[in-house]
């Protein structure tokens, strides 16, 4: 086991890596977009060569990545071109949104992924299984910007209630705080929820083949105890690594929910440097969102062969 | 003599074809009988490539007609402040012209600009084809280069190329779609602004879209691969001194046709996806002559509460293709895959 976190850790610091020069040469594909971006259309020839040497971008990629990527490791991921503040001190307030939002996400997705996708793998193919598959694929297919536009249309025009255009901090107000984040994280979970309960139940019919269920029918348990106490375990176990590979999309997902649901968080940040075309912070927000995606997924790795015993071999 | 060749040809090519003819319609009769959610989703990808090629067949205005008249007042026929309301009458405050707003011509309605919404639709299937079999040709063919050179070789190159797949693949889809663009920006003093959102263009997100979908196509092709990597048959070829590549183009791809063919189908639902959810951000290519339906969803959203059919139909155009292709993707995954064969009812 400890071999296999070890050879896990390891492998993720390559990834890291490249995932950082892809993001790194990303905004240094075309050198000249930087200075038409701070610069505009008129400009002169010693302008230009100021904004180069501002942002070194007349030294070589392969040192300035090294430089760069040590400055990120002490924690600095370069100035806002336009409030001139370090992004890291930007981002930190925001973090925490995009953060609550993707986990109420990733709790409605279990609430409601694995127990539909439980009593699914119980009626296997029988009415109620047939009707849940077709609700999950079209949960998987339906595009949640999509259902979010027509609730927000049907509360605008029956109820007359907009997206509060404030926001509640946790800290300050919790109660006004989960007020407006369960709908953008109720919908936002809807794709990843009919992951979850596709994957579910595939891994609870496989356990409920095994010997030892029928043995548990054998001796006349009821269906309730050998679903709960016999099946449950081992079927869910697997079910955490689902949320893992689903976490890239959802940290895109936070993007749309959020500039939607005008909350404050990395995707309305990233929204808006993408319009100033404010670099550092597009590789700053970017870096961010990949360098978790790829930890997550270690994580959720690493915690999946601690607690399955069979996953360690 | 040369009657014999052609005989023997047209007799070889006869027997080859119908053979193969047997095979394909054996292939759509399981397909319609057995899956018939997943024959709906091809017959809604024919449908979707046959408007693309030829939208003024179905079009009916033009899509690019603006009808605006100044200071109109909005209300509604019939029952007064329901919800999808699709027919409004446009008074003009100043002359007093009345405008049908989803009368019989104009079903779905028309949008802000007075565009005609289903003819804007149907033009918008031209680049959501357009988009959907470009990204995912590419990322087939880089999926399959990947993913085949990965799992046969194995060893150093699979490690290396495994670290860059997981890299790509960590990148949020939607975060490399917003900043990317802006960055391969095209530079040109003479042109339009540089930098502006013209520099988004439709085979930018076709190559971003293909090269993030192979990455993360190839693991599955490659994991196919491993599978059938040590089968006695590559033994075999191995064994008579085929190269390599021999064995990988003739032995190996044939093989994992079937992974290869489900991506790709459910491949074209995740990019038209994919550019749907750039556009409804106001990020997406914006040429008003090129509609696409995340483009319609985004005007319609921003009036959703006093004209929500502008948002709802266009949104369920993007529902009805990503459905159909993950409907007609798992289909294939069923009858391709000998080792589900059977193993699902018709509705999975």
């Amino acid at each position: 086991m400890y071999r296999f976190v070890v050879r896990r850790l390891v492998l993720a610091i390559p990834t890291l890596l490249i995932v950082s020069f892809l993001i790194f040469s990303m905004v240094r594909i075309n050198p000249d977009s930087i200075v038409f971006a701070r610069l505009g259309e008129n400009y002169t020839e010693e302008q230009a060569a100021a904004i180069r040497r501002d942002y070194r971008l007349d030294r070589p990629l392969p040192t300035e990545y090294v430089r760069w990527l040590s400055q990120v490791a002490r924690g600095d991921l370069g100035e806002s071109a336009y409030t001139f503040r370090p992004v890291i001190d930007e981002m930190a307030p925001k973090i925490a949104v995009t953060l609550e939002l993707a986990l109420l996400a990733v709790l409605f997705a279990v609430l409601i992924g694995i127990p539909v996708g439980i009593y699914s793998a119980m009626r296997q193919d029988r009415w109620p299984d047939y009707i849940l598959r077709t609700a999950a694929v079209l949960g998987l297919s339906v595009p949640g910007f999509y259902v979010a536009t027509v609730v927000l249309a049907v509360l605008a025009n029956q109820f007359g209630w907009i997206p509060d255009i404030r926001y509640h901090s946790f800290r300050k107000d919790p109660i006004g705080n989960i007020q407006q984040m369960w709908l953008p994280a109720f919908i936002l979970s809807l794709a990843t929820s009919a992951q979850v309960m596709r994957y579910s139940r595939t891994m609870m019919l496989d356990v409920l083949r095994q010997d030892y269920i029928r043995t548990a029918w054998a001796k006349g348990l009821r269906e309730r105890a050998i679903i709960f106490q016999h099946a449950l375990k081992n079927a869910m176990l697997p079910v955490i690594t689902v949320i893992g590979l689903t976490m890239a999309a959802l940290v895109g997902g936070t993007v749309i929910f959020e500039t939607l649901f005008g909350l404050p968080g990395l995707g309305t940040y990233l929204v808006r440097a993408v319009q100033q075309k404010d670099f550092v912070v597009i590789q700053g927000v970017t870096l961010f969102f990949a360098t978790s995606v790829v930890l997550i997924n270690l994580v959720v790795d690493v915690s999946y062969t601690i607690l399955d015993p069979r996953a360690r071999s | 003599m040369a009657n014999t060749t052609e005989a023997i040809a047209s007799g070889f090519g006869g027997r080859g074809s119908t053979a193969l003819t047997v095979r394909v319609s054996g292939f759509f009769r399981t397909l319609a009988t057995k899956k018939p959610i997943g024959f709906a989703g091809f017959l809604f990808l024919l449908l979707l490539l046959a408007v693309a090629v030829f939208p003024g067949l179905f079009a009916t205005h033009n899509p690019a007609q603006v009808n605006v008249a100044p200071a109109y007042q909005n209300y509604c026929l019939g029952p007064k402040d329901t919800f999808l309301c699709p027919t409004l009458v446009e008074k003009s405050a100043i002359t007093g012209d009345r405008r049908v707003e989803g009368s019989l011509s104009q079903p779905l309605g028309t949008d802000k600009l007075g565009r005609d919404v289903y003819s804007r639709i149907v033009y918008s299937a031209r680049w959501a084809a357009y988009i959907g079999f470009g990204a995912v040709t590419i990322s087939s063919l880089l999926a399959l280069f990947l993913g085949v050179t990965s799992g046969y070789f194995g060893g150093r190159y699979d490690a290396t190329v495994q670290r860059l797949v997981d890299a790509i693949m960590a990148l949020p889809t939607l975060v490399v779609l917003l900043a990317l663009p802006s960055m391969i920006g095209r530079v040109d003093l003479d042109g339009p602004l540089p930098l502006d959102e013209g520099s988004i263009t439709f085979f930018k997100l076709v190559l971003i879209l293909g090269i993030i979908g192979g990455a993360g196509g190839s693991r599955v092709i490659r994991a196919a691969v491993i599978g059938v990597r040590s089968a006695q048959y590559l033994e075999a070829a191995r064994v008579i001194g085929c190269t390599d590549r021999r064995i990988m183009a003739l032995h190996v791809v044939p093989n994992i046709f079937g992974p290869l063919m489900v991506q790709a189908t459910i491949g074209l639902g995740a990019v038209i996806l994919a550019e749907s959810a750039l556009s409804f951000l106001g990020f997406g290519v914006q040429d008003p002559n090129k509609p696409t339906w995340g483009q319609m969803l985004n005007l319609g959203q921003q009036v959703a509460s006093v004209k929500p059919w502008q948002a709802v139909w266009p949104g369920l155009f993007i529902a009805l293709a990503v459905f159909s292709f993950n409907m007609l993707g798992d289909a294939l995954r069923d009858m391709l895959d000998p080792r589900l064969r059977g193993a699902r009812g018709s509705f999975g």
